[in-house]
C-alpha cells in the first residue's frame, strides 16, 4: 500500500514499463535475408560490366545508368502528382552547360556542381506552369517547352552532327580519371546510387510527408497554411537537377549528340520506363531504366542489328500490362515479391500516384488552390 | 499581295492538318476526358496497313485505305473494350493510350517488310493534279483539297453531332456526370465505344489525308500530333471552333515567319509555346476574375 502511496505523490508518475522487445523468429530470418539481400545486389552492381560482356560492350550498360537517371528525374515528379514531358530538354541543357564549362577549363569536381545550379532557372520556369496548371495540362506545357527548345535551341546550338556552337565539334570528354568504360560505369552508377538515396530520403523525411499530402487534396493543403507552390518548385528543381546531370553523363559518354536525340516524342517513351517502373518509385524508376535502357543495346549487339526499333514496342506492351494489372509497376511486384521472400505476409496493395492524378480540375482546381476559394468543385 | 495569299493557302493547309488531328483529340476528351496521345500511333498502322495493300500486294486505292480506316475503329473498338472500360481512372486511360502509341510506332519497325519507315511514297489517284490559284502564281494539289473539303465537313459534322443528334448529347452527357447520365437511362457501354471507334477511325483518316501530301512515316506524324496537342490547349480540350481557330492561327504564324522573316528561323518553331504561354496567362486572368466573382455573388 505504502509503496502504492509513494508512487502517487506528486511529481512522480507511475508508469508501467515496457516490456523489453522480444527477438522473434521471423525478425532474425527478416535481418538475414536483409543482409544477404544487400550484399548480393553491391555484388551485381559492382560485376556488372564484367557480367554482361558476352552480350555486347559496356555501352549498354552505361546509357541504360543514365536513362535510370532520366527515368528517376521522371518519376520524382510523380510525388506531387504531375507529370512531366520536358525531362529529354533538361537533359539537353545539362549537355550544353557540359559543354561550355570544358570549353572554359573547369575541373569535373566543379562542373557538377555547376551544372545542378544551371537546372535551377529552367526547372523554375517549368514551376511556374506546375503553380497554374494540373496533370495533362502541365504534361502539355512542358511537352511544348521540350519542342520549342528542341526546335529553337538546340538544334541552333548543337546542329544536326552534334556540333557545338556551329564551329569546329569539339566533343565533349569524359574526366580525368574516369576515361575507361568500367571507371566511367562506376562514376555514372556511383552518381545514380547517390541520387536514388538523396530521394528515398528525401521521400521518407517530413517532405514527402507532405508531398504525399499536396498529391491528395492541394487545397487542404493550402488550407492547412502549407505552400503548395513552393513544394511543387522543390520538387521539380530536384526532378530538374536529376535530369540536367543525366544530360550531363549523356554527354560524356557520347562525345557529340546531334539535336534530333532531344526531340519531345523520346520523353514520352521514357515516361513509359516511369510507368513501368512504377511511378513515383526510386527503386522502381532506377530499375525500369537501366533495364529498358540497356536491353534494346544490347539486343542490338547481339542480334546484328536487326531488332532495332523493337524496344517502343515492347516498352509500349510492358507499359500496358501495368496500366491493365499492376498500377504499381515493376516496383509494386519487387516489394510483393520481396515480401514472400522475408516470409511477412501478403502486402496491402500499393497505391501509384497514377491513380491519383486528376485530368479534370486541371486550370480551374489550379486556380481555386492559388486564389485560396471554393470552387465547389469535389477534391 | 502574291506572297500574302501563297501566306494564306500554306497557312490554311498545314491549319487544316492541325485542326483535323486536334478535333479527333477533343471528341475523345470531350467524351471520356481521355487525352488520347495514342491518335498519331493509330493513323501510322492504319496508313501503313493501307500502303502495304495498295504498293505491296496492288489492291485498288479506295479499298485499301478503306480498311486502313477499318483497322484503325476496330483498334479503337478494342481499346474500349479491354482497356478503357476497365481501367476507370481517365488519367491511367490517357496513360494507356501514351503505350498504346508506343506499341503501334514499335510495329511498324516489327513488321520485317514494312522495313523502311522513312517517308513512304502514298499516292492517291489525284497526284499531280493541280488547280492554279488566280493571282498568287500558286497551285493547288487536289490532294489538297480534298484535305480542306474533309476538315471543313468534320468540323461541321462533329459539331452538329455534338450538338444536335441523341448520341452527342449522350455523349457530353456522360461526359459531365457519368452517374446521372446512367440514371437517365443512358447506357455507356454503348456511347463509349461509339466515341473510341470514332475517334480512332478519324485518326487513320488523317493518315490517308496527310500521306499523299507530305509522304507516310513515323516522325512527321508524331511531330504534328505534338502540335495540335498545343492546339487542343487553346480550345482547353473541350471547344471545337476553338480549336479550329487555334490551329489555324499557329499554322498562319508559323508560314507567315517563315516566308516574311526567313532569318527568324527559331521564332516560327517557337510559335507553339508562345501561344500556350499567352492562352494560359488569358485564362489565368479569366479563371481569377470568374472565381472573384463568384465569391463576391457569394458573401
Amino acid at each position: 500500500m505504502s509503496t502504492m502511496l509513494e508512487d502517487l505523490a506528486p511529481g512522480k508518475v507511475s508508469r508501467p514499463r515496457p516490456p523489453k522487445p522480444t527477438v522473434q523468429p521471423g525478425d532474425r530470418r527478416r535481418t538475414a535475408t536483409r543482409t544477404i539481400g544487400v550484399t548480393l545486389l553491391i555484388a551485381f552492381v559492382l560485376t556488372m560490366p564484367y557480367d554482361m560482356k558476352w552480350a555486347g560492350s559496356s555501352f549498354a550498360l552505361d546509357y541504360g545508368v543514365i536513362i535510370g537517371m532520366a527515368v528517376l528525374s521522371m518519376s520524382v515528379l510523380g510525388w506531387i502528382g504531375e507529370f512531366t514531358l520536358a525531362t529529354v530538354a533538361q537533359m539537353g541543357f545539362g549537355l550544353v552547360v557540359v559543354n561550355l564549362l570544358q570549353d572554359a577549363g573547369l575541373p569535373f569536381a566543379l562542373i557538377l556542381p555547376v551544372v545542378i545550379l544551371s537546372s535551377i532557372p529552367i526547372s523554375v520556369l517549368l514551376g511556374v506552369f506546375a503553380l497554374r496548371l494540373k496533370g495533362v495540362d502541365f504534361a502539355i506545357a512542358t511537352l511544348a517547352f521540350g519542342y520549342t527548345a528542341q526546335k529553337t535551341f538546340f538544334q541552333t546550338y548543337l546542329g544536326v552532327q552534334g556540333g557545338f556552337g556551329g564551329t569546329s565539334s569539339k566533343a565533349i570528354s569524359r574526366p580525368v580519371g574516369f576515361t575507361g568504360s568500367e571507371s566511367f560505369y562506376y562514376l555514372i552508377m556511383g552518381s545514380l546510387l547517390l541520387m536514388a538515396l538523396i530521394c528515398w530520403a528525401v521521400n521518407r523525411s517530413w517532405i514527402g510527408t507532405s508531398l504525399t499530402a499536396l498529391r491528395e487534396s492541394e487545397a487542404a493543403f493550402s488550407v492547412l497554411g502549407h505552400s503548395p507552390g513552393a513544394y511543387k518548385i522543390f520538387t521539380i528543381c530536384l526532378s530538374g537537377a536529376i535530369a540536367t546531370v543525366a544530360g550531363a553523363y549523356f554527354g560524356m559518354l557520347q562525345g557529340l549528340v546531334p539535336s534530333n536525340y532531344f526531340q519531345p516524342a523520346l520523353a514520352i517513351l521514357y515516361f513509359g520506363f516511369a510507368v513501368a517502373g512504377g511511378m513515383g518509385s526510386v527503386a522502381g524508376a532506377c530499375v525500369a531504366g537501366i533495364f529498358f535502357g540497356a536491353l534494346p543495346k544490347y539486343f542490338d549487339s547481339l542480334s546484328e542489328g536487326h531488332f532495332v526499333g523493337y524496344d517502343q514496342f515492347f516498352i509500349g506492351i510492358v507499359a500496358l500490362i501495368v496500366v491493365l494489372w499492376i498500377p504499381g509497376g515493376m516496383a509494386d511486384v519487387g516489394r510483393r515479391l520481396w515480401r514472400r521472400v522475408e516470409g511477412g505476409g501478403p502486402a496491402p496493395p500499393m497505391v501509384s500516384p497514377l491513380e491519383e492524378i486528376d485530368v479534370r480540375d486541371g486550370v480551374e482546381g489550379a486556380i481555386a488552390a492559388a486564389a485560396g476559394l471554393d470552387t465547389g468543385v469535389e477534391a | 499581295m502574291t506572297k500574302l495569299i501563297q501566306t494564306l493557302i500554306i497557312g490554311l493547309e498545314y491549319g487544316c492538318v492541325y485542326a483535323l488531328i486536334a478535333m479527333g483529340m477533343v471528341l475523345v476528351y470531350r467524351a471520356t476526358g481521355v487525352l488520347n496521345i495514342a491518335h498519331g500511333g493509330v493513323g501510322v498502322l492504319a496508313g501503313f496497313v493501307a500502303w502495304d495493300l495498295n504498293t505491296l500486294r496492288g489492291w485498288p486505292y479506295f479499298p485499301a485505305i478503306g480498311v486502313g480506316i477499318g483497322v484503325a475503329i476496330v483498334s479503337g473498338l478494342l481499346f474500349e473494350r479491354f482497356v478503357a472500360r476497365k481501367v476507370v481512372k481517365p488519367f491511367l486511360v490517357t496513360v494507356a493510350t501514351l503505350a498504346l502509341f508506343l506499341l503501334l510506332q514499335g510495329l511498324v519497325f516489327v513488321v520485317p517488310w514494312w522495313g523502311n519507315t522513312w517517308g513512304q511514297v502514298f499516292n492517291s489517284p489525284f497526284a499531280n493534279k493541280q488547280v492554279a490559284i488566280p493571282g498568287a502564281n500558286y497551285a493547288v494539289s487536289w490532294d489538297q483539297l480534298v484535305l480542306f473539303g474533309n476538315v471543313i465537313a468534320f468540323f461541321v459534322g462533329l459539331y452538329w453531332v455534338l450538338r444536335r443528334t441523341r448520341v452527342g448529347l449522350a455523349m457530353r452527357a456522360v461526359s459531365d456526370d457519368p452517374t446521372a447520365a446512367r440514371l437517365m437511362g443512358i447506357r455507356q457501354k454503348v456511347v463509349a465505344p461509339v466515341v473510341w471507334g470514332l475517334a480512332f477511325g478519324l485518326s487513320g483518316l488523317t493518315t490517308m489525308l496527310l500521306a499523299p501530301i507530305l509522304l507516310l512515316d513515323n516522325t512527321s506524324l508524331t511531330a504534328f500530333t505534338l502540335k495540335a496537342l498545343t492546339v487542343t490547349f487553346v480550345g482547353g480540350l473541350v471547344s471545337l471552333p476553338l480549336t479550329v481557330a487555334g490551329a489555324m492561327t499557329l499554322a498562319l504564324l508559323e508560314v507567315s515567319t517563315q516566308l516574311y522573316l526567313p532569318s527568324a528561323r527559331g521564332l516560327s518553331d517557337a510559335w507553339p509555346f508562345l501561344i500556350l504561354v499567352v492562352v494560359l496567362v488569358a485564362r489565368f486572368a479569366r479563371g481569377t476574375k470568374a472565381l472573384e466573382d463568384t465569391a463576391v455573388a457569394a458573401v
